[in-house]
């Protein structure tokens, strides 16, 4: 069972308000916003409403890509003829987001960054002054910082939160509205998972079947007792 | 930068409004009505209408007024892109376009097992206010052209909807097109007597046609034996001709099933 349940979250909050105020930026400032986090944290879920309310270009990266196919990806997203050269390409990604005011998303950008594509990405920043989101793993504000034309047009760091006791009680209760659970099993599974949305969903999903089978409206510790939670370790060795 | 600028066209089929928008880009300082008639091939009307509102929103202005309409010539001054404007007769916005927009991106980006209540709550914006009824009815006719797998789950949890991956074809989202097709049939004759398509500007009606074309030859046919039982004596009609026209016309149950 595959999860992306989007509930207005932290992180969607996040990034859209970030993103808010690049796009009202004053002239000067520079344009990019850059979201890093553990994989599982809701950032592209985060991504998906953010590209709505700005009407944004998306492309998510991949680890075999080359320049070429960075950009023809995003001119794909963009539904424009790409043009013979490089250098043709990336002037019509400028021209397009310089003009239709619409930012680009590049999720994923962790595979990107480590390569020549990176520059790549410095142009299309230069040549369009337009708003462009970095989303990727931890380790994105690092690979920044050896990327110093990049790094220092940063407006705005975003780091994704682990999911809090709030955010766990409003995705149970938007996913199974007809299981109550208790607030000290939510708290434990926020320990065991640290944060991490998606395995909170899939222990979600495990205590709603259990409930289910035997016959709950109501879980709590007491009643989930001493299961185990998935917490994504492989099982350890068993002793014969 | 002169000479070489870059062109951003559009790729896959084009609306008449953007085939005009590509050509004004192009003729950015100068164009008239006539310009744009000639290289985007729409009509002159269509075209002053268009320009009307762009004038009213300020996308491009009045340069240069000769005598006579088609002479007028409008200047590009605010160029926004590859994508034209959407505006209405008074050159306000208009964002009805953004509803299945909005749905199609947020089950791109997040190609999951997705529920309709996941994809309004991602996909409602501020213009585009999105209904679960409307949702649901865009998602399940994109499942029923095989874009989506519909995954109909047993109890209360919602059906979940999954993009097929080959199905992610491009940024621009399908749109459903619609025929409604009325026939009032008369028992007491026995016969179809009135059929009549109407749908969605832009839907394929040769799928539909085909069968009001034949009810109109049917009635033709029907005039024309008339005719040929009336004068038989003056006209000379081959014997073949009468027995085909006659089969054609017999409904199945009247020829015996024998064709």
């Amino acid at each position: 069972m595959s999860v992306t349940k989007i509930v207005p979250l932290t992180n969607v909050g996040l990034l859209s308000g970030a993103m808010k105020r690049a796009q009202s930026r004053p002239i000067g400032l520079p344009g990019l916003v850059a979201m890093y986090g553990p994989s599982g944290y809701g950032k592209s879920a985060a991504a998906a409403f953010a590209a709505n309310q700005h009407r944004c270009y998306y492309t998510e990266c991949r680890d075999t890509w080359s320049k070429k196919a960075f950009l023809l990806a995003i001119l794909r997203d963009m539904s424009i003829l790409p043009g013979r050269t490089l250098s043709e390409m990336v002037d019509q990604i400028a021209i397009q987001l310089s003009a239709s005011r619409r930012p680009l998303i590049v999720d994923d950008v962790q595979y990107l960054l480590d390569k020549a594509a990176a520059n790549v990405l410095t142009d299309i920043y230069n040549a369009s002054e337009g708003t462009i989101v970095l989303i990727g793993e931890e380790r994105v504000p690092a690979s920044l910082q050896r990327l110093e034309r990049l790094h220092n047009r940063v407006l705005e760091w975003v780091p994704a939160q682990p999911a809090t006791l709030e955010d766990i009680r409003q995705l149970a209760g938007e996913s199974y509205p007809e299981l109550k659970f208790g607030d000290d099993l939510l708290e434990d599974l926020n320990r065991v998972t640290k944060g991490c949305l998606r395995r909170i969903a899939v222990n979600l999903y495990r205590v709603q079947s259990e409930a289910s089978a035997m016959m709950l409206d109501y879980v709590d510790m007491s009643a989930w007792g001493s299961k185990a939670w998935f917490t994504g370790e492989a099982p350890s060795r068993r002793a014969r | 930068m002169a000479g070489r600028k870059p062109h951003l066209l559009v790729t896959g089929t084009k609306e008449p409004r953007q085939r005009m928008w590509e050509c004004m880009r192009v003729l950015r300082p100068g164009f008239s009505i006539n310009d744009i008639a000639r290289r985007s091939g729409q009509q002159p009307y269509d075209i002053n209408r268009y320009f009307q509102a762009l004038t009213k929103a300020g996308i491009i202005e009045l340069v240069e007024t000769p005598k006579g309409k088609e002479g007028r010539v409008f200047a590009l001054v605010r160029d926004e892109g590859a994508d034209h404007p959407r505006l209405n007769s008074k050159g306000q916005r208009t964002y009805s376009h953004l509803a299945t927009e909005n749905i199609w991106r947020t089950l791109r980006i997040l190609n999951g097992d997705l529920t309709v209540e996941d994809v309004a709550q991602t996909a409602s914006t501020e213009g585009a206010a999105l209904t679960l009824i409307k949702v649901r009815q865009y998602m399940n006719a994109l499942a029923e052209a095989g874009y989506l797998e519909k995954t109909e789950s047993s109890g209360p949890t919602p059906d979940t909807y999954r993009l097929i991956n080959t199905k992610n074809t491009g940024p621009r989202p399908p749109e459903i097109r619609q025929l409604d097709s009325l026939q009032v049939y008369d028992p007491n004759l026995g016969k179809l007597v009135f059929a009549k398509t109407t749908g969605t500007a832009g839907a394929d009606r040769s799928l539909v046609e085909p069968g009001i074309a034949l009810l109109r030859t049917r009635g033709l046919l029907n005039e024309w034996m008339e005719i040929a039982s009336v004068d038989s004596a003056s006209i000379a009609i081959p014997d073949d001709l009468l027995q085909r026209t006659r089969l054609e016309l017999a409904t199945p149950s009247e020829s015996g099933g024998l064709q």
